[in-house]
């Protein structure tokens, strides 16, 4: 089986490594070029695609309540985690929120953020010599 | 408390050792080369972990690189299990980057003892407090 997918698709993002699992490419004069995907690839990036989605979705109801809890002093300065849009803690300690989840939910896409003023930053060499 | 050797196939030596890296809610794992890094706050983990572990998506961190006059990305963040040194920690904060190995920063790095010895290129690592997070496996 195969699937058709549009190589300028707003829902997915083409990768190299996506070119690996392509059965063909095709190019007609009137209409946008496509590739064809084995299935399996499909599902692999509509799963993808579906935790993208469950993601954004928890991310904006974090967003959402922060706000409300930094004024809440039960929340202020602690980790709260959302997931499918439920609200898990608070907790000072944010691995034992990841554990919860994997615990109750099982391998899922989840925010997990502190209830701060300001969003920090933090340092990291992404990138050095080697 | 284990005593390590800085690996000196590189430039500069550096404290190196392999890590065992854990998705525990679907029990996949994998091993890389770990850097000891203090200078990083979280663990960096190579590209090719997130996808081999299936790790999902669990937050969202702004990360300033070395260069600060570049803006600050926001990447996404991953929980993952690190067994190093014959310690667990469990729900280490991650990021990705196109690197090979994974660097080991402070959010492991804080829940250890670790010296490093420059002069002698060894590197020691012990767990002065074994808590509940921090066990050793058994």
């Amino acid at each position: 089986m195969s699937a058709q997918l549009l190589l300028d698709s707003k829902l997915f993002k083409v990768k190299l490594e996506t070119f690996a699992k392509v059965d063909a490419v095709r190019f007609m004069p009137w209409r946008e070029p496509f590739i064809i995907l084995k299935q399996p690839c499909l599902e692999e990036l509509y799963k993808e695609y579906i935790s993208k989605v469950q993601f954004d979705k928890d991310y904006e109801i974090f967003r959402t309540l922060k706000p409300k809890l930094l004024m809440d002093p039960m929340y202020r300065g602690k980790w709260i985690a959302i997931v499918n849009g439920e609200l898990i803690g608070p907790s000072d300690d944010d691995s034992e929120l990841s554990k919860m989840i994997n615990e109750k939910y099982g391998n899922v896409v989840a925010y997990i953020g502190r209830i701060t003023e300001e969003k920090e930053i933090l340092e990291l060499p992404l990138r050095e010599l080697e | 408390m284990k005593v390590y050797r800085y690996n000196t196939l590189l430039r500069i030596p550096a404290p190196i050792l392999d890590v065992k890296l854990m998705n525990p809610s679907i029990r996949k794992e994998t091993w890389r080369r770990g850097k000891i890094d203090s200078g990083a706050d979280l663990l960096v983990l190579a590209s090719d972990v997130v996808s081999e572990l299936e790790l999902p998506q669990r937050g969202t961190e702004l990360v300033y690189g070395y260069r600060k006059d570049f803006p600050p990305n926001e990447v996404p963040v991953y929980y993952v299990d690190l067994e190093i040194a014959g310690f667990t920690l469990k729900g280490l904060r991650a990021i990705e980057a196109p690197r090979r190995d994974v660097l080991i920063g402070r959010v492991a790095l804080n829940r250890l003892k670790v010296i490093l010895d420059g002069k002698k290129l060894t590197f020691e690592i012990s767990d002065p407090v074994p808590s509940q997070a921090n066990k050793r496996e058994t």
